[in-house]
């Protein structure tokens, strides 16, 4: 009976139709879909947001880092002056002082927790008691790079032959070594076939004011004996004309014949990660400064102006030692400056005073320069203009925001910190002082371009030529 | 066995019409109920997603004209003889209802190809284009990979935000202190050789969905405020002699 029962139970059962059910699991189906595609949707909205987010913070944290590398650079006089009766007692000139080369530890108290630490390493200064010190959520890297340590393209701009050729055997010196032939003999990316000549005339005929085709022939005695310059852009088929005047930033050096990413890669800026290995510049003050510039340039500064028999010049294994003796000093001194003045650098060429013992112990022998005062006027032992790199970093989950300022700051008209009249606004007009009788709202009358362009190039914090956010 | 069947479908009871309207009608509502909730869903998340976009659009568009304006810069590096001048750099912006138009030339150019003669200086304009489709105001932003005689022409158009109600350019001047709406540094007339200290941005969008427009604001300061002049003749000059002093 019992057996029965259960039987007609369980086909009742079978009989019965969950519509319910159904109709609730599908709603469920179609609301997991629908919600799942929300969510990816959203996800992506705030991903993108927080990216815009996090790169306007890196922004404005690689703005203080620049703001901040420029004030460094600014207190260098301070600081020359500080330490000049030292040098007073050795009856020497204080050098320039390379503030920039410690910005990281120097600025440290500015920048994150780690930059904090590096700078109480250095000064024994515990930072973490100061007020409104360091930077939350997010970190700058600095690197200056001192652009008269380069050679600088732009001297071919001053229209001297003279100082057109030097720089042809200093760029030839930088070209010439054999290993490089490849680059020259191959055609370019036009197409053409641009060897080290043409392309080293073609960077100097962009930049002088003349209509003539530049040799770039050390051994030829009139510098402009070539002809009138062609019409090499336009004939292959470039919608440009020779500029004629100096570059205004290093990338137009692209727009040069023969240029390739080969070349660039090459000898303009063989390391793009770590700028302070470029060995071009177009911002330099037009002197290199023999303090800061590495030891080939130097060999190339030296051997521009040397007599030509001198052995230095001519002696691979002289060079060799020059450079390596130079490496040396350069790697202990840690950037404290080898020369006090020009006249110092030509001195120790000269194989005079102790550095210069130092360099015939290492078998250079004296140099002979054919003109002193060519030389002097071609080198400086204090740079004016700096590259300022500063990368703004924000960290994020999984992923870092990077937003990198370069700047180039020109200091040699700025006056030393401290000095009054200087302000920023009103296009840096001088200004009355605190206290003073205000002067009128009007404009100033002798508000000129030129009047304005003097008084911005006096801020102490330098004058911005270069500005580029990536 | 037939009789078996038989007795089996006696005894199922079918359903009356009543009970099969009534549970349509709960189907029904039910239904509607779901679909209710789903549709309501999928419509705000179609106007959420479509006023993000607006909000992108603006943002991204006033962000690249910020970062692009800061590098915007003026030139003296020219050939002697101004007949010989190959380029024109220049700072133009003009009030014209409902977008502004500005010109500008810049370092901020992007090269992409391999081996390609461009270098990071451009000349850039930012105003305003009929959208031939739906005849609404789109911000149009003009490129030209070469810096040539003509600042205002040239180059290569795309267009940077959609239905834009109006973008409001001021320039603040860094000798009277005072927003202008009007720059002008070819002119003698206008502001000869000189770059604004700041520039003002105000663009407003439409709101798309919401009947509210998006007004986006910003003022962005000027790196290089001078004509860049380090390896001029003059400059030259003058650093040579302040050194002298």
């Amino acid at each position: 009976m019992s057996g029965r029962l259960a039987a007609k139970r369980r086909k009742r059962r079978t009989r019965e139709r969950g519509v319910a059910l159904i109709l609730v699991l599908g709603a469920i189906t179609i609301l997991t879909v629908f919600l799942t595609e929300l969510q990816e949707g959203t996800s992506a909205d705030v991903a993108a947001a927080v990216a815009e987010r996090d790169a306007l913070k890196a922004e404005y944290v690689a703005r203080s880092g620049v703001n901040l590398s420029r004030l460094l650079i600014a207190t260098e006089p301070t600081i020359r002056r500080a330490i000049a009766p030292l040098f007073m007692m050795l009856k020497r000139k204080p050098p320039q002082i390379p503030v920039w080369s410690f910005s990281d530890m120097v600025l440290g108290p500015f920048n994150d927790e780690a930059g904090a630490e590096a700078f109480s390493g250095l000064a024994g200064v515990d930072t973490s008691t100061g007020k409104n010190l360091g930077l939350g959520g997010g970190s700058f890297v600095v690197t200056i790079v001192d652009e008269d340590s380069k050679l600088d393209l732009n001297v071919a701009a001053r229209g001297e032959a003279l100082t057109q050729m030097r720089f042809a055997l200093q760029l030839l010196g930088l070209i010439g070594p054999p290993q490089y032939n490849e680059l020259f003999e191959s055609r370019d990316g036009d197409g053409q076939f641009s060897d080290r000549a043409a392309i080293c005339g073609a960077l100097v005929d962009w930049a002088d004011y003349d209509e003539n085709l530049f040799g770039c022939d050390p051994t030829a005695t009139n510098a402009s004996a070539s002809g009138g310059e062609d019409n090499y852009y336009q004939t292959i088929g470039l919608d440009y004309l020779r500029k004629n005047a100096a570059f205004d930033s290093l990338d137009e050096v692209r727009l040069v014949r023969g240029v390739s990413d080969d070349f660039w890669a090459t000898f303009v800026d063989p390391d793009p990660g770590d700028p302070k290995s470029r060995l071009l510049t177009v911002w330099g003050q037009g002197r290199i400064n023999v303090n800061n510039a590495n030891a080939q340039t130097l060999w190339a500064i030296v051997c521009g102006f040397a007599t030509d028999e001198t052995p230095l010049c001519v002696d691979p294994v002289q060079a060799q030692s020059f450079v390596m003796g130079v490496q040396l000093a350069q790697s202990l001194l840690q950037g404290a400056p080898l020369f006090t003045s020009e006249k110092d650098f030509v001195n120790v060429m000269k194989g005079k005073g102790p550095l210069g013992e130092i360099l015939v112990t290492l078998n250079v022998q004296p140099v002979t320069f054919k003109s002193e005062a060519e030389l002097r006027k071609a080198i400086t032992t204090e740079s004016k203009m700096f590259s300022i790199y500063v990368d703004g970093v924000v960290p994020g989950r999984g992923r870092e925001t990077r937003v990198r300022i370069h700047t180039v700051v020109d200091f040699r008209s700025a006056v030393e910190l401290g000095e009054a009249g200087f302000s920023p606004l009103f296009g840096g007009m001088p200004q009355p002082l605190p206290g003073q009788q205000p002067a009128n709202n009007e404009a100033p009358t002798e508000a000129t371009p030129e009047a304005i362009a003097a008084a911005l190039a006096s801020n102490p914090a330098g004058n911005v030529v270069y500005w580029r956010i990536e | 066995m037939s009789t078996g069947n038989r007795r089996q479908r006696a005894g199922e009871r079918g359903l009356t019409l009543l009970e099969v309207l009534v549970s349509i009608g709960i189907l029904a509502m039910v239904a509607t109920l779901v679909y209710g909730a789903l549709d309501g869903m999928s419509k705000s998340k179609t106007t959420i997603g479509k006023m993000n976009e607006r909000y992108q659009q603006g943002r991204s568009a006033v962000s690249r004209l910020s970062r692009e304006l800061q590098s915007a810069f003026l030139s003296v590096h020219e050939p002697l003889v101004a007949s010989q001048s190959t380029r024109l750099t220049a700072f133009i912006g003009h009030r014209e209802s409902p977008i502004d138009r500005l010109d500008f030339t810049s370092f901020s150019h992007r090269r992409f190809g391999r081996d390609t003669h461009e270098s990071d200086q451009n000349e850039l304009g930012y105003f305003g284009s009929r959208d031939p489709d739906d005849g609404g105001l789109d911000l149009a932003r003009r490129e030209d990979k070469y810096i040539d005689l003509e600042p205002e022409r040239g180059g290569v158009v795309a267009v940077v935000a959609e239905d834009v109600k109006s973008l409001s350019l001021a320039y603040l001047d860094p000798l009277t202190g005072e927003w202008v709406e009007d720059w002008d540094s070819t002119q003698a007339a206008g502001q000869f050789m000189r770059l604004p200290l700041q520039v003002h941005i105000i663009l407003v969008l439409d709101g798309g969905p919401s009947p509210e427009p998006i007004t986006f604001s910003t003022k962005v300061p000027i790196a290089m405020q001078a004509p860049i002049a380090f390896a001029s003749l003059n400059a030259a000059a003058t650093a040579t002699s302040t050194v002298k002093k």
